[in-house]
């Protein structure tokens, strides 16, 4: 099984606009044909799921061992939230082709830096 | 509780994949290649048709076969024309919900999917094409399931939860997703 990683270079909160660098890194058991890099939100909970990927980068003929840094401007919105049904979760994603194997790193993205509960904002 | 907490939540209830109840896979691949891959799995909502459907994927992959979906639903019953000009000939057609076309248009989208390698539907109730396998429920698979989900700790009356759903597994996973 390979070894994929992703690394956020400070915290997992966030504001809406600013810049998530981390470094992605990887040690295949066999070569690949593409890396793929993904900036998406996604829901789950009681509904379908849905999925929106925000930015996505490419790599192809990646090395087998590599360190790769990246960087994502965040969009203004949506905010992660989360409430008795549905919660909204940012993520980074990082999926090697054709093997499909993948790694996930989340992080919430607000105004105050901090998931929305959606009760609490109701109540206020 | 949030919802991304909630055990019962769907991305979760869908890690719970089909498990064959008393046959295997690969006998079910060998019957579907008497049957040039064309064949019907029957059951009621919420007995794990699309479930089903949704794990030959690999197994019509390791048979060199494309598996090909389409999904038809209540909200959603007309198929697109580019569907049926992007089947190649390795495709098996993989229907779910074909109860939702009508007779004459049943026998116009067979017609229309003979070039392509194979086509498996689920539907509600036996007669399209021949069955091969019929899916069913009971209390004991639900409180595997909620097992799986939960551990064994978790306190619920699955009989009544069962009969309440009339076997829906889906529908009563929901119902405890509520109650968390």
């Amino acid at each position: 099984m390979s070894e994929l990683k992703l690394q956020f270079e400070s915290a997992t909160h966030f504001g809406p606009g600013e810049t998530l660098r981390g470094i992605a890194s990887w040690k295949l058991n066999q070569p690949a044909a593409e890396i793929d890099l993904r900036l998406f939100w996604y829901t789950e909970g009681k509904g379908t799921q849905d999925v929106t990927i925000v930015h996505s980068t490419t790599l192809e003929h990646p090395q087998q061992t590599q360190s790769y840094p990246f960087q994502f401007e965040l969009p203004p919105s949506p905010y992660s939230f989360s409430g008795k049904l549905i919660s909204l979760i940012w993520a980074v994603e990082l999926v090697v082709r054709p093997s499909k194997e993948s790694t996930r790193q989340t992080f919430t993205m607000s105004p105050t830096a901090e998931e929305i509960e959606l009760h609490t904002a109701m109540n206020k | 509780m949030k919802a991304r907490e909630n055990p019962f939540r769907v991305e979760r209830v869908l890690t719970v994949r089909y498990r064959p109840p008393g046959w295997t896979f690969e006998q079910l691949m060998d019957r579907l290649e008497r049957l040039n891959y064309r064949g019907a799995i029957v059951g009621a909502e919420g007995s794990g048709k699309t479930t089903l459907l949704e794990d030959l994927a690999p197994h019509l992959a390791k048979h060199k076969f494309h598996a090909k979906f389409l999904r038809l639903n209540e909200a959603h019953r007309t198929i697109d024309e580019s569907f049926f000009e992007s089947i190649g000939r390795s495709d098996v057609i993989c229907f779910d919900g074909c109860e939702q076309l009508s007779d004459r248009a049943w026998r116009s989208f067979e017609k229309r999917t003979r070039h392509a390698a194979g086509l498996i539907v689920t539907t509600h109730s036996p007669g399209r094409l021949t069955t091969v396998v019929e899916c069913s429920t009971n209390p004991a698979l639900l409180r595997e399931i909620i097992e799986r989900l939960v551990g064994p700790d978790y306190s619920v009356d699955v009989e009544s939860l069962f009969a309440r759903h009339r076997g829906n597994i889906r529908e009563a996973l929901r119902e405890l997703y509520d109650q968390v």
